[in-house]
């Protein structure tokens, strides 16, 4: 089954923002234990954060990050649900919020705030939050299992052995058979058939007026192309940088980043919450549009199995323009440590991030849209963190499985049954 | 090249010829002008231009965040030292990452911060006592000794140049070749083991691409009207010091491998002992690795660090959560092996530790005397380099696609401890019940400057009013 990204924006009753960052941070402090978000009841959810953007224009706004599977509506309707005294004590410090009404009104109020997700990416394409956390059960009983078995065995005898252990366990009767497949429907868009049939009329539509028409066409486009990118290279070269300023003095604040730090390695997976400016002016904004488009179009067809351009530890992450663009949120659930995550940024999808980060204030210098920029590993790092928010509350379905942990119980499911030569047994066994 | 007329010793040399050292921690007394004795003691601090084999001691110093407030350098050139290091080690953050519990420890606590770390090295033991008491006398009044480790290094065997630890590892092995620096020395020594300087001291490229690693400056309104330091670069030449103090508890250690081994026995088995600890260090005692000698029966004495971990890429032979595997996972860390180089190479760090305390009698026989290790390793960005090992590779649960598992020498932050994956054919073998017995007894973040650092610092605070910096230090 597919899974989606809600990005909801609620501006926040300026009056009321005390309150509601106290409130957010203690549900936020202990996640597991608070009754407020009764999270294990939404079982469509795989990770979900309350965060606040205080400091925008056109004022403090309330930012609800949710990656689930199915249905917007679907997961919405759960949410309020069991959910609905809490989102009351939540949402009554924003504007308009109708506190106490009826399930309905909340759930138009939160449809009504939802606000495009340029760039959404879900590192298990179609793993639902149930199967991820079944097929995990399903790895820690085999791994119990295994403990049992006497040693001496060889490769066949084990899986058959495997095979009879989950075959008698009535617990386990779901995975007799395989996990549902994430279709190539699923993961294709309308979006992509509009735009590649624009692009192909594009080059190839001045043809039907003939050759000439279309090598004029041609050249047009190229002198287009060839003045859209003199004019990134004469931005990329005056935009203001903190490439401007030396390292040691382009260190974010200490007090805000100790409060952020504060909040980070309590479970081996960390959120992260930044908002930078998006550079004034129609170029950059179109250009953050076009590149966001682009990896998520990558992130849904190509890096759907665990990991992102070489990145193995982000299970969901999205980019979004906000407040009429003026903002890039950036929000992201991954495994190991901000410094960690980072260095993988930095050595693994440089230009990626480069492409994305360099039409927003004061990043690092770049060349070409792609170079420079994020390779700047000092500046980069300071950069993230002088962009990064706290995070008041976050949860996680999963806190302690990684990205690589998702996809070794998927695979040791879909390994389960059916023939398996030498080498794939081999392969199999390896996953305990 | 390195301008080592500038470098303290310790930093290219791990001073094999002194096998005697004592590390003294220091705090300035609070009514003391420590300026005289800083450039006194300045004098005497041993540089890495030439190193004399015959030379009968060597001393190096570092110091704390706190202990530069202290000495008096400026407040504006403080703000351009590294978070981490403002923080030091033991603030909650920090310790936090790190999977530490500074409530439990003898030093380096928030309220018990160490400002110089005095470090002397002697050739025999009646050097080094001779050197102590000359050093203690030249500190009197000025300075507090909150502490003192006296380390003595352990020869593998008679007459061999390699040292264990007290658990009986030879350890120290896996060192990284600076780059450009005596490369007549280098070894053959595995895939990706030759690094920029950056990495290791500031002022020189590192392996993001050859930039400069950053370096606290000089800033207004601090100065430098000597002209003492090049650029106003404080930093050039000096690096961090990372020192932890690591109590080992041996007889735990091989009570916990002995119980281990009797379960399948039921008799004592040394070589199944031997097996077992091989496995969990990730090397034999000697120093041979296991992913290149599995039955102890191979491998070349002479290229102890010439290898790598993609001849046994499942952990067959050195499993893929051993403490050498997780402290420096070599060509594996990635699915590709260049990708992995790149990466490991910006992560690594020279270690300069040595053990404390004395030998046990009978590995097995707890004799109720504390020893362990004076972890101390050299990086030009703490965060960087020995945070990010910590976390991300020693203390990791996941790491190399495991579930809740630590480094089953040193643990970390599991939901049940104790678990220990040894892969094999046709199926991994699982030990529980692998306890840590080791622990941290304190710790803190040094940086040890440059020889004209340690000059400019002697004769600034001068220059500056310790009373401003004081101010400084209350908001912290």
């Amino acid at each position: 089954m597919k899974q989606r990204g809600l990005t909801i924006l609620s501006p926040i009753n300026e009056a009321q923002l005390e309150h509601l960052d106290c409130l957010l941070r203690t549900i936020g402090d202990d996640v597991a234990k608070q009754t407020q978000i009764p999270f294990g009841k939404l079982t469509q959810l795989h990770f979900a954060s309350w965060v606040i953007f205080a400091d925008g224009a056109p004022g403090p706004q309330l930012i609800f990050e949710s990656n689930f599977d199915g249905t917007a509506v679907d997961f919405l309707r759960q949410l309020v649900g069991p959910a609905q005294s809490g989102l009351d004590q939540i949402y009554r410090h924003c504007t308009d919020y109708p506190a106490g009404g009826a399930s309905n009104a909340i759930l138009e109020y939160l449809q009504a705030h939802i606000v495009n997700t340029d760039t959404f990416y879900a590192s298990c394409g179609g793993v639902t939050r149930e199967q991820i956390l079944q097929e995990n059960q399903l790895h820690d009983k085999i791994e119990g299992f295994l403990g049992q078995l006497p040693a001496g065995k060889d490769a066949a005898a084990v899986r058959r052995n495997i095979q009879e252990f989950v075959t008698q366990d009535p617990a386990l009767a779901w995975a007799r058979k395989p996990a549902e497949p994430y279709t190539f429907l699923e993961q294709a868009r309308v979006r992509d058939v509009v735009i590649i049939v624009c692009l192909l009329v594009g080059l190839f539509g001045p043809r039907l007026l003939g050759w000439k028409a279309w090598l004029i066409w041609f050249g047009i486009l190229v002198i287009v192309f060839l003045i859209l990118y003199r004019i990134l290279r004469r931005k990329e070269a005056t935009d203001p940088s903190i490439s401007d300023k030396p390292v040691e003095d382009a260190q974010p604040d200490p007090v805000k980043t100790e409060q952020l730090v504060s909040r980070e390695n309590r479970r081996p997976q960390n959120h992260l919450f930044s908002i930078t400016t998006v550079k004034p002016g129609v170029f950059r904004f179109a250009l953050l549009k076009v590149v966001l488009a682009l990896i998520e179009f990558l992130g849904r067809v190509k890096f759907y199995k665990g990991s992102l351009s070489g990145i193995p530890s982000i299970h969901f992450a999205r980019w979004a323009m906000i407040n009429d663009g003026k903002y890039l949120l950036f929000l992201s659930n991954f495994d190991g440590s901000w410094e960690h995550y980072l260095g993988e940024f930095i050595d693994q999808a440089a230009h990626g991030l480069t492409a994305v980060w360099s039409n927003a204030v004061n990043f690092p210098r770049t060349w070409n849209l792609i170079e420079g920029g994020a390779a700047d590993e000092e500046r980069f790092k300071s950069y993230a963190r002088g962009m990064q928010l706290y995070t008041q509350l976050w949860y996680s379905a999963y806190p302690f499985l990684s990205v690589v942990n998702v996809e070794n119980n998927a695979a040791i499911r879909a390994g389960l049954w059916g023939t398996l030569d030498a080498d794939a047994l081999d392969a199999w066994l390896r996953r305990f | 090249m390195l301008e080592t007329h500038d470098i303290q010793g310790l930093i290219l040399s791990g001073y094999a010829g002194h096998p005697f050292a004592a590390y003294l921690f220091l705090t300035v007394r609070a009514e003391a002008d420590p300026r005289r004795w800083l450039g006194q003691v300045g004098e005497r601090i041993t540089g890495a231009e030439k190193f004399d084999r015959q030379r009968e001691s060597s001393i190096n110093i570092a110091f704390t965040y706190k202990g530069f407030v202290r000495l008096g350098l400026g407040a504006n050139t403080m703000k351009t030292f590294p978070l981490e290091f403002i923080e030091d080690m033991s603030a909650p953050a920090r310790a936090q990452m790190l999977g530490d519990n500074p409530d439990d420890w003898m030093w380096g606590k928030p309220d018990h911060r160490i400002h110089i770390l005095l470090m002397l090295f002697a050739r025999d033991q009646h050097t080094l006592s001779d050197l102590l008491r000359a050093e203690r006398r030249a500190a009197q009044g000025i300075l507090n000794e909150e502490l003192a480790i006296e380390s003595q290094t352990f020869p593998f065997s008679s007459g061999s140049k390699l040292n264990h630890e007290h658990f009986g590892f030879v350890d120290g092995l896996a060192q990284p070749d600076i780059a450009g620096y005596r490369p007549e020395k280098h070894g053959a020594n595995g895939p990706g083991n030759e690094i920029k300087a950056g990495e290791f001291i500031l002022g020189y490229e590192n392996e993001y691409f050859g930039q400069l690693t950053a370096s606290p400056h000089l800033r207004a309104p601090d100065a430098d009207p000597g002209g003492m330091l090049q650029a106003g670069d404080f930093g050039r030449n000096g690096t961090y010091l990372v020192v932890r103090q690591m109590e080992q508890d041996v007889a735990g250690f091989w009570g916990m491998i002995r119980a281990q081994c009797l379960q399948a026995k039921g008799t004592p088995d040394v070589a199944a002992e031997e097996a077992l600890a091989a496995k969990i260090f990730g090397r034999w005692r000697d120093g041979t690795p296991v992913a290149v000698s599995p039955n102890h029966n191979g491998g070349n004495p002479n290229r102890l660090n010439d290898f790598g971990f993609s001849e046994d890429a499942y952990g067959e032979k050195c499993p893929l959560g051993a403490h050498i595997r997780r402290a420096n996972p070599r060509e594996m860390l990635l699915s590709d092996k260049k990708d992995s180089i790149t990466t490991v190479k910006r992560h690594r760090m020279l270690r300069r530790g040595r053990p404390y305390g004395p030998r046990i009698p009978d590995r097995y026989t707890p004799d109720g005397q504390a020893r362990g290790l004076v972890f101390a390793a050299l990086n030009g960005n703490i965060e960087r380099q020995f945070e990010f090992i910590q976390q991300a590779w020693i203390s990791s649960p996941n790491f190399a696609g495991l579930y809740d598992e630590a480094d089953p020498m040193l643990g970390g932050r599991t939901q049940n401890a104790g678990t220990f994956s040894m892969q094999k054919c046709p199926v991994r073998e699982r030990q529980s019940g692998i306890m840590p017995h080791v622990a941290v007894k304190g710790g803190a973040y040094f940086f040890m400057p440059g020889l004209a650092a340690l000059r400019y610092l002697s004769a600034c605070g001068a220059s500056s009013s310790l009373a401003v910096n004081q101010v400084v230090e209350g908001i912290k």
